[in-house]
């Protein structure tokens, strides 16, 4: 195989360089001009250059002459830049002079880049079949949000953001829903690129977004496909910042401000509503019941001192009704946020570099939940000769994030608990007898720390007119280290049980993720009159390892380190060790090809082989194609020249991909493990799963239309439809239990993500000073399940009533019964079954008496996007919105008699049903026979579900650039300057009555920051 | 230059060209089950498999009374009143845990099969390892046998959709598997492992329980011969307290903390205490060990001693005692007394009985009422040690469920009620399409 690869790689490089030759030619044009600032000052060391030829340039003399020779071909593109002003782009038809007037640029430093990409696989040809979304790296940078990956919310259509827990845990990131049946990361993230290196997500949140010049989302099959079979999923194509021609600049930014509760989610009741609901409920755990005179009289009617009983009760309860604790404003903070940015970037037509150092944190809801990161970068462009550069790039990061919350434990969720009569000083709580406030905080901490470092090395050559080679290399290497730490003086250590030289429990583990990407890549592109053809090839290797070292152990009592562990313990509470390591290589080899007639029509066809050291080695080789057409119909003669139609073009695409996400060597052949635990003096080997020697990889099939349209250069729209299916799609279906192990990973059949996405943009007041643009998208996902192989229906669980996948169904549909209301004599649901028929809450349900009631993940989201400008101002909003989901409300917050001593939400003693007759009533009766359990608690009904949509105002920021007569009043060391006042996730509009639309979980709530904000270059 | 970069083309290419990675901790066939070593640790996960539920099987027996702790334990109540949903999740985990035991041996032995042997030790261990694993799967299907009566035979690590099979035919696969085991004569291993003496024992149960007394018999004297040097007080105390007994047999061993759920708190006692009936008489040595006096709120109570007590005393168990000597000759015993040598069948328990100083049985006792005294005294023996379970449904004899501290009978499970048989559990045949229901259990298929 090695040998083959080499042939064919070497075959086609000698052949392209062999045409390359062939077509040289050697007549030159020569191109004199000025480049002069919108007040006709002559600009000094503005470049121009030829776009697409990085090595036909040139700089501005001290008057801002210059002048380029250029190659004698059909089109030539001329491109002038200089810092702080707009780019000026010129189409060359042959003139022998030319004079250039550049405009401030208000919104960026947009400084010319000499050097070539970063991202090999970005060729021109397959930006224009495929679908990519460019984020708006301005608007991202503008959040003051410490985590990228949650900044990338709403950046583009069809990439879901979707926050699931506090500050610091991992968002969900999809393009266009799961691929797969699975459900979870490992399955259905997308690939993460940096400058063609291939990152772990982890990698990826800890990267600082001012280092970033921009994102670009891939796709369909055609964007996606050179990637091969790593990206089934979708690939975030990320590109460094770097260095420029000009001048070196030094820029500081500096972020500041405060972070706030956010939104409570759900209203608790004060003290006299709390009371009155314990004295109904009955409790006499709670004291509104304990110290109510109905108790008296129902435990001691007849004993001679009731009314001192009632009178000592009564007072009880009026020294508990002096105390009404708001436990949101009183377990919740706010706390502050900054960010410190310095940047160096410069160089000449030779060598550019570009540094930057980073600081930034962010303080959670929660005392005890931040995140800090430092980060920092450097990169090198070296031109060699006048044919080739190279680029080299180091970067590093250090993240910490810390949480009090954990998996059993979870200070946040007491708001929901503690009562409105308690507080922190209150001694014994009522809410959790036996412990006092103390004993519920500090009762763990969490702390994760990313340590990441990469390195980047790429070459472009462009031997030939027109063909180039291109090489990347790099490594990216994530130290995550977590340390989980319950100390001896926690309560649930304290009634362990255990003796008190085993109390105090730690857990610390390192993890290690290395990547290696190599990829070189032949590409050669030849213009013929009317006629553009691209032809390339490439061969790639990507290497990961994983791993991960973890010590368990116990007795470290209130120390908060490893070396602390009572190494003495047996039984349960012994230390433990744990290993997990696991090294996967992929090997690719991939062509391509483009043609292009007289920028009208385009095809684009590419087809690459992997293998993958995951499978066995009969299974080993997968492919993934991919072709895509265009039809650029305002290229065409008659529409040249039609200024309402700015820009028209339609494009398609089908590809198919293999997919190895989430498939693991011991899925396909026996694999066995060694346990933690010991049998007498043995190790304990342990086969880890069943496997399935017939498991195939996943396909992922993509259909892709598209249309881009533009109406007076003022209004753009794009229109795309996709219908993506995943065939022969993995699932853990149930098996007999009689094999031993209860689940076996089986291609069980055919699943479709299909959806519209539009996105308008819109310059709707378009004048010198004053511009308003506004942007909106849509994007709309269906998924439905098209097949499985084994019958209609699949059951995940053998307690499951309704089919968790279903032909022909959607496979996020929450399902549950009609709730007609509460029956007024009974106070539990009636529920509409099948055939109209009711049914009482203590009858079984079936499945024909469940309906869907709604999608789990939201189908609709999209956002709206406003930018004005007046002078030196700029003010932008930024609101993005989820539609069509529902959540099935917890109700934790609903106290029944077991749980009348916890807090409950404001309205229940008004909102339940307590006595025959109660008409109208939200929640159902307190008291009820464990028949009704599983139908009130067991499955959502259509009354304890809500809709999840919001609109959330997701960035708010006002800047003011200082005009240059004011910085070159300041003696000229300032070259730019800006002050702004920023904010992010300001306010979340919504129906949802409980916790987070988003996350539906109290922890989870993104929480609003404001900082201002002050950027300086020198 | 063009050369170079075909160079380095060629070169990284061929770096990368390694797909053939070994996972560092993770072995994949054929690189897995390479030597007798790696053969052991694997079987020794199947030991460590074996489901472990012998307070489960004595709070379905009459060994206990329910107490004032047992309403805040309702799942184990549940169960102690023979409730169907309870009986139904435990079943699930019975079956379960039997046939992962299982797999992990239909992994083990083709895999063993490819090993070749590199000494004569070598062959030893591995002629041990095969017994033992032989030895396993028989005493896995024998319990399944007695709980479900028709099984799956699975011979097999892959994924299958099996049919049940007779008991006979179970049963003839369980004497096939132990005559295998046995081709083994002089497996001395650890108490933990399955030895040769534990393979006799083993056999003596099923020959018992197939009714081949004179078999069962004739291996019992095998392993019975001196056997009263094994009945000591500091044997029977070793027993229960971690230490190293002459009478185990069988003992897997254990990392984890076990019997832990009988006990509420240390301070307020157990959900459960020895059932009145369970009498010890006071030279006899076995009752300080099986009996652990205890005041709870309600007054002193007879709680259960042997892990109960190891548990009360932060004593680690390591050990579950699983085959002892004493379980030989009870059945030894029993199996005279059934095959109407009751004289004999005096002679053998009594040779228990006064080893452990207790009160001989009566030299007039014979046919059923013999029987019912020797099983009585085994009682005794095994009481909290999910024994019993399988004697009362194999004597068939109505079982008493009684209320708080036997303050009354609550309900009678007759002897031919349903329950006796477990229902095969939803994690099998609603996933199977071969299997059907034990009579009257629920039966609910999805499709």
């Amino acid at each position: 195989m090695k040998k083959l690869v080499v042939y064919i790689f070497v075959v086609i490089a000698v052949l392209m360089m062999a045409t390359g030759s062939l077509y040289s030619q050697s007549n030159w044009r020569i191109l004199a001009g000025r480049v002069l600032d919108s007040h006709d000052e002559p600009l000094a060391g503005a470049s121009v250059f030829v776009r697409g030829d990085a090595y036909n340039g040139t700089s501005t003399d001290s008057e801002g002459y210059f002048s380029l020779k250029l190659p004698d071909e059909r089109k030539i593109v001329i491109e002038a830049s200089f810092i702080g002003m707009k780019q000026y782009v010129l189409n060359y038809d042959g003139q022998k002079e030319v004079v250039i007037i550049m405009e401030d640029d208000l919104n960026m430093m947009e400084s010319a880049v000499v050097m070539g990409k970063q991202n090999i696989n970005d060729l021109d040809i397959r930006a224009k079949a495929g679908v990519i979304n460019m984020v708006d790296m301005n608007r991202l940078q503008d959040k003051p949000v410490v985590d990228l990956s949650l900044s990338l919310q709403g950046s583009a259509p069809g990439l879901i953001v979707t926050n699931r827990g506090d500050l610091g845990t991992k968002p969900e990131i999809r393009i266009r829903g799961n691929t797969s049946f699975r459900k979870g990361d490992t399955a259905n993230e997308p690939l993460y690129v940096l400058d063609g290196q291939v990152i772990s997500s982890d990698a990826f949140m800890t990267l600082n977004p001012l280092d970033i010049a921009d994102i670009k989302v891939l796709k369909d099959a055609v964007a996606c496909a050179l990637y091969g079979t790593k990206a089934a999923n979708g690939v975030l194509e990320i590109t460094s910042v770097r260095g420029t021609n000009g001048n070196t600049m030094v820029t500081y930014d500096f972020n500041g401000g405060v972070t706030f509760r956010g939104r409570r989610g759900v209203p608790m009741m004060e003290t006299d509503e709390k009371l009155e609901l314990e004295r109904r409920l009955k409790n006499p755990e709670a004291p509104g019941y304990r110290y109510s005179e109905d108790y008296y009289r129902r435990y001691y009617g007849s004993d001679p001192n009731l009314n001192d009983m009632i009178a000592y009760g009564k007072s009880v309860l009026d020294e508990l009704r002096k105390v009404n604790t708001d436990w949101f404003n009183e377990l919740l903070r706010n706390d502050f946020y900054q960010r410190h940015n310095l940047s160096v970037r410069g160089g000449n037509d030779q060598t550019s570099y570009y540094a930057s150092a980073n600081y930034n944190y962010q303080g959670g809801q929660i005392p005890g939940n931040d995140v800090r990161r430092f980060s920092g970068r450097l990169s090198l462009d070296q031109a060699m000769g006048k044919k080739g550069y190279v680029s080299l790039s180091v970067s590093g990061g250090y993240s910490k994030s810390n949480s009090p919350n954990g998996s059993t434990y979870s200070p946040t969720s007491l708001i929901y608990e503690l009562n409105p009569y308690e507080s922190k000083t209150s001694g014994e709580l009522w809410s959790y007898p036996g412990r006092r406030y103390d004993d519920l905080v500090y009762q763990f901490e969490r702390t994760s720390e990313d340590k990441r470092f990469g390195t980047t090395g790429s070459v472009n050559w462009e031997p030939l007119k027109g063909l180039t080679v291109a090489a990347v290399a790099g490594l990216d290497l994530v130290l995550s280290e977590s340390l989980e730490f319950t100390p001896s003086t926690a309560y649930e250590e304290q009634h362990s049980g255990a003796p008190s030289n085993e109390l105090g429990k730690l857990s610390k583990s390192k993890n290690v993720s290395t990547n290696v990407t190599t990829n070189v890549r032949v590409t050669w592109n030849r213009t013929f009159g009317k006629h553009d053809v691209t032809l390339g090839a490439n061969t790639d290797y990507y290497w990961d390892d994983m791993d991960n070292m973890g010590i368990t152990g116990y007795g470290v009592g209130k120390l908060k380190t490893p070396s602390a562990i009572n190494q003495s313990i047996e039984g349960n509470r012994k230390v433990r060790t744990s290993n997990f390591n696991e090294q996967t290589a992929q090997l690719g080899i991939g062509f391509l090809g483009g043609y292009c007639f007289d920028g009208i029509y385009d095809v684009f066809g590419t087809y690459k082989a992997d293998a993958s050291s995951i499978l066995p080695k009969s299974k080993r080789w997968n492919a993934a194609w991919a072709v895509g057409a265009g039809w650029n119909i305002k290229e065409y003669g008659f529409l040249t020249d039609f200024d309402p139609i700015s820009s028209l073009r339609f494009k398609g695409s089908y590809g198919r991909t293999a997919s190895l996400a989430g498939v693991s060597p011991a899925l396909t052949v026996a694999t066995f493990a060694y346990l933690e635990d010991s049998y007498g003096d043995q190790r304990l080997l342990e086969l880890m799963s069943l496997y399935n020697d017939k498991l195939k990889p996943e396909q992922t099939v993509s259909t892709e239309v598209g249309v881009s349209m533009g109406f007076w250069n003022r209004l753009d729209l794009d229109l795309g439809w996709y219908d993506r299916r995943t065939e022969d799609a993995l699932l853990d279906v149930p098996i007999p239990a009689s094999n031993g192990f209860s689940t076996l990973k089986r291609n069980i059949g055919v699943l479709s993500n299909s959806g519209v996405e539009i996105s308008a943009n819109g310059k709707i007041i378009d004048m010198d000073e004053v511009r308003l643009n506004v942007r909106a998208s849509l994007a709309y996902n269906r998924n439905v399940v098209v097949d499985l192989y084994d019958g209609d229906r699949l059951y995940v669980s053998e307690d499951s009533v309704i089919p968790d996948y279903e032909v022909g169904q959607a496979y996020d549909m929450i399902y549950g019964p009609v709730s007609l209301g509460l029956n007024p004599m009974t106070g539990l649901p009636v529920f509409k079954g099948a055939y109209g028929r009711e049914i009482q809450a203590t009858e079984k349900l079936k499945r024909e008496d469940m309906v869907p009631l709604g999608h789990g993940s939201p189908p609709y989201n999209g956002t709206i996007n406003l930018s004005f400008t007046y002078r030196q101002l700029e003010f932008d909003a930024d609101f993005y919105y989820v539609l069509g989901g529902i959540k099935a409300y917890a109700y934790s917050y609903v106290r029944d008699y077991d749980d009348a001593h916890r807090n409950a939400a404001m309205g229940q003693v008004g909102n339940m049903w307590f006595q025959k007759g109660d008409e109208n009533k939200i929640y159902h009766t307190p008291f009820y026979s464990s028949s009704a359990i599983e139908n009130l608690t067991r499955w959502p009904n259509s009354k304890s579900i809500g809709s999840s949509d919001y609109l959330r105002l997701q960035m708010l920021s006002l800047r003011y650039r200082f005009p240059q007569k004011f910085i070159r009043r300041l003696g000229g060391i300032i070259k730019y300057g800006n002050v702004a006042l920023q904010a992010s996730n300001i306010y979340t509009f919504t129906r949802y009555k409980e916790s987070d639309p988003e996350s539906g979980s109290f922890i989870g709530v993104q929480q609003p920051v404001v900082t201002m904000s002050l950027s300086m270059s020198f | 230059m063009k050369k170079l970069y075909i160079y380095v083309c060629a070169v990284l290419v061929s770096v990368g060209c390694n797909l053939d990675i070994r996972l560092e901790d993770q072995f994949s066939d054929p690189y897995a089950i390479t030597d007798t070593e790696t053969a052991r640790e694997l079987l020794a996960s199947a030991y460590n498999s074996l489901p472990r539920f012998q307070m489960e099987f004595s709070i379905l027996s009459d060994d206990f009374f329910p107490t004032n702790l047992s309403q805040k334990y309702a799942e184990m109540l549940n169960l102690y009143n023979w409730q169907e949903k309870a009986i139904n999740d435990f079943s699930s985990n019975v079956w379960n845990g039997y046939y992962m035991t299982v797999a992990v041996i239909n992994a083990l032995l083709p895999r063993l099969d490819l090993l070749e042997p590199v000494s004569e030790e070598d062959q030893v261990e591995m002629d041990r390892i095969r017994s033992e694993a032989y030895a396993l799967k028989a005493m896995c299907y024998f319990d399944l046998v007695r709980l479900y009566g028709p099984i799956v035979l699975k011979d097999r690590l892959e994924f299958e959709t099996l049919p049940r099979s007779s008991v006979e035919e179970c049963l003839e696969e369980i004497d096939a598997l132990l005559d295998e085991a046995e081709k083994v004569k002089d497996n001395d291993s650890e108490v933990f492992y399955m030895s040769s003496a534990a393979v006799k024992a083993l056999r003596v149960e099923f020959e018992l329980y197939r009714g081949d007394y004179d078999a069962a018999v004739g291996t019992a004297l095998e392993l019975l011969e001196g056997a009263e040097s094994r009945w000591t007080r500091s044997s029977f105390e070793n027993l229960w307290s971690g230490n190293e007994s002459d009478d185990r047999i069988f003992a897997p061993y254990i990392f984890d903390s076990f019997y832990t759920d009988l006990c509420y708190d240390k301070e307020n006692g157990d959900y459960f205490i020895l059932n009145d009936h369970v009498v010890y008489d006071d030279a006899d040595l076995r009752r300080s060990w099986c009996e652990y006096p205890f005041e709870m709120t309600s007054g002193q109570v007879r709680a259960l001693g042997k892990y109960n007590r190891m548990y009360y005393e932060n004593t680690t168990v390591r050990y579950i005692n699983t085959m002892r000597y004493s379980g030989v000759c009870f059945s030894a015993a029993e199996a005279y007394a059934r095959g109407e040598k009751p004289q004999l069948a005096l002679q053998m328990v009594n040779r228990l009985l006064g080893a452990y100083g207790a009160e001989l049985l009566d030299e007039s006792l014979e046919g059923d009422a013999l029987i019912e005294a020797i099983l009585k005294e085994k009682h005794k023996e095994f009481v909290g040690e999910g024994v019993r379970y399988f004697d009362l449904k194999r004597i068939g004899k109505p079982l008493k469920r009684y209320r708080n501290l036997g303050s009354g009978v609550s309900s009678t499970i007759a002897e031919d009620d349903y329950r006796w048989l477990f229902p095969i559990p939803e994690s099998e045949y609603k996933y199977n399409d071969l299997m059907d229901q034990n009579p009257e259990w629920p039966f609910i298929k999805t499709e």
